[in-house]
C-alpha cells in the first residue's frame, strides 16, 4: 500500500486503545468457563449475571497473563494497583458497571518498534489494565436479544501513545502487538472472534500546532477496517476544517459498507462513568520477586530473534522478519535450524516453499521441523535435487513422513552416477535430432531443451550440475 | 447541577412534586455534608496484606433454563428487551 | 419456662438431651401470630427441615444449633425462598443460591422460620421503608422497632424467633437491637462473609447476630464467622470459637467513653444508661476513662456520602432485564430502565441514589466522596489511638430511644439518628448493642462497646457483664 499523503499540511495523531481476550480457562471474577462458541446464556453464574448479592473473586491467571503482555511490551509492572468501578447502563452490562482499572492500572510505559519503509519507528505505550468484558446483544426486528457468556470474560485494554502518523503505522503497530502477544501466549488474538478489538482516537493538525479536537472510532475488528476508518475520519476531519466546521469531541462508527465514519447518538452527561474504586475488591499487590519470576517465563521476543537470525544465521532483514513474526515459525525454524548443517539451504527452503505452503493453509505448518532439516542436509549433500526437495516438501506438507523414506519409495533419490547419467544424456541427443541440429546452428536454447529431455527421462532424479557437465561434454566436443 | 440531570444519569424519573421535594431534601443534605473538613495529613490506607485470588479452574454455570425463568422477558434462550440501536454501546 | 423464652444456650441444651425436638420448638415458633409484623415471607415448610434436623441430630454428631430454628433478614440470600430486601423491585425475587452466612447457618442444622421485615435495602432506621409492611416495636406498638433490622430485632424481642441475622451497614443491628431491648452485634469488617447480602454499601455492610442473650449472640457469631473464598473482603483469618468464653468479667480492662458521642442532643435517659453502665462496670474492676474521637461529628457526613456513592453503583443493576421488577408499559430501552426503577425504588433508596449519584458525578467527586474517604481513614485513625490506651469503648447506641411512628420525617433528621453507630461502621470495627436502662417511656436502651478489630470476644465479655448486673 502507498505511504500515506498529507492533505493540506494536515497530519493526524493517532492514539489505539487494543482489547485483548485472555485465554485463561474462566471468567474474570467467576468461575464459568470462557470457551468460544458456546450456546447462548450456558456459560453464566449468578456471579456474572450480577445477582444480587453475589461478589466478585478475582482470577489470579488474568493478572498472570496481563503482567506477562506487560513486560512483553516493555511495561513496568505496579507494585500496587487497583480495580474501580466504570457505571452506565446497557444491556450487555449485567451489573450496570464494569470492573476496570482507572487511576493505578496493572501496567504502566512501554512500547513497540515497527519497520516502516522509512525506518524504525517507536510507538509508546501508555498503560495496560484489566477489565472485564461485555455481553453480546443481537438485534432483530421485534427486539434486542441477550447472551451474557461473555460477560466477564478477561480482557486486557492496551492504550498507545498519540505516536501513530499514518493508517500504515497503525496497522503496522497493531500486527506487531498481535505478534508480541501470540509470543506470550496469553491470546489468540482472533480479531474475527473478537478476541482483539481496537478503538481508533484520531486528531488533525498542522505540524508544530496543537492538538485538535480528536473522535473516537470504537470496536474495529480488521486490520483492514482500522486502516479504512482511519483514512475516512482524516479526510473527514480536514474536509469539515476547510469547510470553518469545528471538530466535535464525539463517538464515531465506521461502516465497512460506505467506508465512512458517522457520528453516533449519545445523551448529553452519558459519559460521565462516576469511577470510583471498587469496594468488593481489595488492591492487587505485587512483589518484584513475583514480577522477575513472571519475566523469566517469557519467551525470547520477536526483535531479539530477528536480531540473531541476522547475525547467527545470515539471513536477511527482511527473511529475519518474516520467520520471526510468529513465534510458531521461528520455534519451527529454529529446531530445523539447530539440526542441520546446511542452514542456508533450510532458509532457501524455509523463504520459499514453506512460506508459500503456509500462506495457504493459515500459518500451520503440519511437517516435523526435523524433516525439514533433513530434506536441507540431503539438497546439500547431492542426495536429491532442488525440485525433489520441492516436491518432497509439498508432499510431507500433505502426509508427514521421514523424507528419504519418501524419496527412497517414490524413486526419487538423485542420480549421480556418471554412466546412467551419460547414458541419459546419449538417449536425449538420439530421440532428439532436430534440436540438436538447430544447436549446432547456434541456437543456444536448445541445450536446455534437451536438458529438460535428458530430465524428463528420470522423472528430474538427475544430478542437475553433472549432467549439465555431461551434456556439454556431449554437444560441445 | 441540577436533579433532573442527577436522575437522568440514575435512570430514575420524578414525579413534578417530588422533584422538588427532593431538590429541597438533598439541597439540606448536601449542606450537611459539607460539615466534612478533614484537617491534617490524612493517613494512608492500609496496605492488604497478600492478595486475594482465585484459581483459574472451571466449575459448572447455572442451568439456563433457571436463569432465563427469573428473567422478565424471554425469547428462545435469550433475555429481551426492546430493540435498541447498536450505537449506544460501550466497552 | 416456655420455649419462647428460652435463650439459646437453653434451647440447644434440650435439643442435645433430647428433651425436645427441633419439631416441637418450630412448631411453637411457627404457631406465633406476628401481630407485629416482623416476617414478610414465613417458611411453610419449617416443619420439614425441623424433621430433617431431628433426623440429623438422630444420626448423632450434631453441630450444637442443629434443630435451632432462627429468622433471616430479608436482604440475606436463602435459595428457594424469595428474598425481596423489602423492595418492590424485587417482590418475587427467589434466589437459587444461599447467602454464606445463611449456608453456614443451614450447614449447621438450622431451620429458617422466615424472612424479616427492613427498610428498603436497608436504608433507613425505623423500618418505616419497607415497601409491603409495618413492623411494631413490641414494647410499644405506638413506636419503630428501629431500623434497618427492624423484623429481627422485634422477631426476637417478640419470642418469634429464638434468634436472627441482621445486616449493619451504620447502625442497622445495632440500634433497632437498642430500640427493641435485645443483643446485636455488628462484627469487625470481614469477619462474616458479605457474599449473598443483598449489596447496600459494599465497604460498610456486614452481617451480625440478633439475640436476646449475649452468650446466645456469640454462639451464633461463631457459626458466621470465617473466611469465605466467595468474598474477596472477607479475612483470612482463623476464627476462634467465643462460644462459653466470654465470662471472665472486666477486671484490669480500660474502658474509655469518647466525649463526642455524649455531646448534646444525647436524652437524659440515654446519657444515665451511659452513666450507670460506667459505674457498674467499675464496680466490677474495670477503669473507665474519658477520651476523644476528634473527627467523630465528621463520621456522620462522610458515611451519607459513601454509603450512598457505593449504593447508587450497588443498585444499579436493578434495571428490569435479567431479574426483578419490569415495569408494564415501556417505549424503549431508556424507558424500561427509568419506569422499572422508579416504579420499583420507595422515595428513601431514590434519595440515596441520587445524593450517591452526584457525589460520584464529574466536577464533583473530589469535594464529596474523595473528602469522605480522607475523614474515614481519620476516624480509622481515631480509633486507633483510643484503642492504644483502652480496650474498649462505651458509648450509646442512639441519642434516644425508640420513636413514635411519624415523630421524625425529615430526612436529614432521620439522618442524625445514626450518629452513634457510623464511626465504627467507617472504621471497620466490631461493635456491640447490649440492652442497659429504659427511658422514661419505660421503653429499652441499649449501650454499645466498640472494640479493637476480631475482637468481638472482649465486647461479649463486657456485655455479660453489664447483662448480668441488669438482671442478676
Amino acid at each position: 500500500m502507498a505511504e500515506w499523503k498529507m492533505i493540506d499540511g494536515y497530519e493526524m495523531i493517532i492514539g489505539l486503545e487494543v482489547h485483548v481476550e485472555l485465554k485463561t480457562r474462566t471468567k474474570i471474577f467467576c468461575s464459568c468457563s470462557t470457551t468460544y462458541g458456546a450456546a447462548p446464556n450456558t456459560q453464566c453464574c449468578p456471579v456474572c449475571m450480577g445477582y444480587p448479592g453475589t461478589l466478585p473473586v478475582l482470577n489470579g491467571e488474568v493478572v498472570h497473563y496481563a503482567a506477562l503482555a506487560g513486560l512483553a511490551l516493555g511495561c513496568d509492572i505496579a507494585l500496587y494497583s487497583k480495580q474501580d468501578r466504570k457505571n452506565y447502563f446497557y444491556p450487555d452490562l449485567p451489573k450496570a458497571y464494569q470492573i476496570s482499572q482507572f487511576d493505578l492500572p496493572l501496567c504502566l510505559g512501554g512500547g513497540l518498534d515497527v519497520e516502516m519503509p522509512a525506518g524504525v519507528k517507536h510507538i509508546g505505550i501508555t498503560r495496560i489494565h484489566i477489565e472485564e468484558d461485555a455481553g453480546k446483544l443481537i438485534h432483530d426486528e421485534r427486539g434486542t436479544l441477550i447472551d451474557c457468556n461473555r460477560c466477564g470474560v478477561p480482557l486486557i485494554e492496551i492504550v498507545s501513545e498519540p505516536d501513530i502518523r499514518t493508517p500504515q503505522e497503525a496497522a503496522a503497530y497493531l500486527r506487531k502487538l498481535r505478534t508480541v502477544i501470540l509470543y506470550t501466549g496469553v491470546s489468540d488474538c482472533r480479531m474475527n472472534e473478537g478476541s482483539l478489538r481496537c478503538d481508533v482516537n484520531l486528531s488533525i493538525r498542522k505540524p508544530g500546532e496543537p492538538l485538535g479536537t480528536r473522535t473516537e472510532m470504537k470496536n474495529l475488528n480488521s486490520f483492514q477496517s482500522v486502516q479504512r476508518a482511519i483514512e475516512a475520519e482524516y479526510i473527514r476531519q480536514v474536509e469539515a476544517v476547510r469547510r470553518g466546521e469545528a471538530i466535535l469531541q464525539e463517538t464515531r462508527r465506521f461502516d465497512q459498507a460506505t467506508g465512512l465514519t458517522y457520528a453516533m447518538r449519545r445523551k448529553e452527561n452519558a459519559h460521565d462513568y462516576r469511577y470510583f474504586p471498587e469496594p468488593d475488591l481489595p488492591p492487587l499487590v505485587l512483589t518484584s520477586e513475583q514480577i522477575g519470576a513472571w519475566r523469566s517465563e517469557l519467551p525470547a521476543l520477536p526483535d531479539e530473534r530477528k536480531a540473531a537470525y541476522v547475525r547467527d544465521y545470515g539471513l536477511t532483514s527482511y527473511a529475519a522478519e518474516q520467520i520471526s513474526s510468529s513465534k510458531v515459525v521461528a520455534d519451527w525454524f529454529e529446531e530445523a535450524a539447530a539440526s542441520t548443517h546446511a542452514v542456508k539451504t533450510l532458509v532457501n527452503l524455509m523463504t520459499t516453499e514453506v512460506f508459500r505452503l503456509m500462506a495457504a493453509d493459515d500459518e500451520l505448518i503440519p511437517m516435523s521441523a526435523l524433516h525439514l532439516a533433513k530434506i536441507a542436509d540431503m539438497l546439500q549433500e547431492g542426495e536429491i535435487n532442488g525440485g525433489t526437495a520441492k516436491r518432497t516438501i509439498a508432499a510431507l506438507w500433505l502426509h508427514d513422513e521421514d523424507p528419504s523414506a519418501f524419496v527412497e519409495r517414490s524413486g526419487l533419490k538423485q542420480i549421480n552416477d556418471v554412466a546412467e547419467l551419460t547414458l541419459l544424456v546419449r538417449r536425449a541427443i538420439d530421440e532428439n535430432p532436430a534440436m540438436v541440429e538447430k544447436y549446432r546452428k547456434g541456437k543456444e536454447t536448445m541445450k536446455k531443451a534437451l536438458m529438460g529431455a535428458a530430465m524428463g527421462l528420470c522423472g528430474g532424479r538427475a544430478n542437475p550440475v553433472k549432467l549439465q557437465r555431461l551434456m556439454d561434454q556431449a554437444l560441445d566436443n | 447541577m441540577k436533579i433532573r440531570q442527577v436522575a437522568e444519569l440514575a435512570k430514575l424519573k420524578l414525579e413534578p412534586a417530588q422533584e422538588e421535594r427532593m431538590e429541597a431534601e438533598l439541597g439540606r443534605i448536601l449542606q450537611f455534608v459539607q460539615q466534612m473538613q478533614p484537617s491534617g495529613a490524612t493517613p494512608p490506607a492500609e496496605m492488604p496484606c497478600g492478595n486475594v485470588l482465585r484459581a483459574d479452574e472451571v466449575l459448572p454455570s447455572m442451568d439456563r433454563e433457571t436463569l432465563l425463568s427469573l428473567s422478565p422477558a424471554r425469547t428462545k434462550e435469550y433475555m429481551a428487551v426492546p430493540r435498541t440501536l447498536a450505537e449506544e454501546g460501550e466497552a | 419456662m416456655s420455649i419462647m423464652d428460652m435463650p439459646l444456650t437453653e434451647l440447644t441444651w434440650r435439643l442435645a438431651s433430647r428433651e425436645i425436638t427441633s419439631v416441637e420448638v418450630t412448631r411453637a415458633f411457627m404457631a406465633q401470630e406476628d401481630s407485629i409484623g416482623a416476617f414478610i415471607t414465613r417458611c411453610d415448610d419449617a416443619l420439614l427441615q425441623a424433621e430433617r434436623a431431628d433426623r440429623l441430630r438422630a444420626e448423632g454428631d450434631a453441630h450444637p444449633l442443629c434443630g435451632v430454628p432462627v429468622a433471616v433478614k430479608d436482604n440475606i440470600c436463602t435459595a428457594g425462598v424469595r428474598t425481596s430486601c423489602a423492595s418492590r423491585m424485587l417482590e418475587n425475587f427467589v434466589p437459587p443460591y444461599n447467602a454464606t452466612a445463611w449456608q453456614r447457618m443451614q450447614q449447621a442444622g438450622c431451620v429458617l422460620l422466615g424472612k424479616t421485615n427492613m427498610d428498603e435495602f436497608g436504608m433507613g432506621s425505623s423500618t418505616e421503608n419497607s415497601a409491603f409492611c409495618v413492623t411494631r416495636n413490641p414494647h410499644n406498638t405506638g413506636h419503630v422497632p428501629g431500623g434497618s433490622s427492624g423484623g429481627s430485632a422485634a422477631a426476637v424481642a417478640a419470642g418469634l424467633a429464638p434468634a436472627a441475622l441482621g445486616s449493619d451497614t451504620g447502625g442497622s443491628v445495632r440500634q433497632p437491637a437498642a430500640f427493641c431491648g435485645v443483643v446485636g452485634m455488628k462484627p469487625t469488617y470481614g469477619t462474616v462473609s458479605r457474599y449473598g447480602l443483598v449489596a447496600f454499601a459494599s465497604s460498610l455492610d456486614t452481617i451480625g447476630p440478633v439475640t436476646s442473650t449475649v452468650a446466645d449472640n456469640a454462639m451464633i457469631l461463631d457459626v458466621l464467622a470465617g473466611a469465605d473464598p466467595l468474598d474477596a473482603t472477607s479475612a483470612r483469618r482463623e476464627h476462634l470459637p467465643m462460644a462459653g468464653q466470654i465470662s471472665q468479667g472486666v477486671k484490669g480492662l480500660v474502658i474509655g467513653i469518647p466525649a463526642e458521642l455524649l455531646a448534646e442532643g444525647v436524652s437524659a435517659d440515654v446519657r444515665h444508661a451511659v452513666e450507670s453502665a460506667a459505674h457498674a462496670l467499675e464496680a466490677q474492676g474495670a477503669r473507665v476513662e474519658e477520651i476523644s474521637l476528634p473527627h467523630a461529628q465528621q463520621a456522620l457526613p462522610a458515611y451519607y456520602v459513601l454509603s450512598s456513592a457505593e449504593a447508587s453503583s450497588n443498585l444499579a443493576r436493578y434495571d428490569g432485564v435479567r431479574y426483578g421488577r419490569r415495569a408494564k408499559e415501556y417505549d424503549d430501552l431508556d424507558d424500561l430502565y427509568v419506569r422499572s426503577r422508579s416504579e420499583g425504588f420507595g422515595e428513601e433508596v431514590k434519595r440515596r441514589i441520587l445524593l450517591g449519584t452526584y457525589a460520584l458525578s464529574a466536577g464533583y467527586y473530589d469535594a464529596y466522596y474523595k473528602t469522605a474517604q480522607q475523614v474515614r481513614q481519620l476516624v480509622k485513625q481515631d480509633f486507633h489511638v483510643a484503642f492504644t490506651r483502652c480496650d474498649a469503648l462505651l458509648s450509646p447506641v442512639a441519642a434516644t430511644g425508640a420513636w413514635r411512628f411519624g415523630e421524625k420525617t425529615d430526612p436529614t433528621e432521620m439522618y442524625m439518628s445514626d450518629l452513634h453507630t457510623v464511626p465504627a461502621s467507617l472504621a471497620g470495627i466490631p461493635a456491640l448493642s447490649v440492652p442497659f436502662g429504659k427511658d422514661s417511656r419505660g421503653l429499652p436502651l441499649g449501650v454499645q462497646l466498640m472494640g479493637r478489630p476480631f475482637e468481638e470476644r472482649l465486647l461479649y465479655r463486657i456485655g455479660h457483664v453489664l447483662e448480668v448486673i441488669q438482671h442478676g
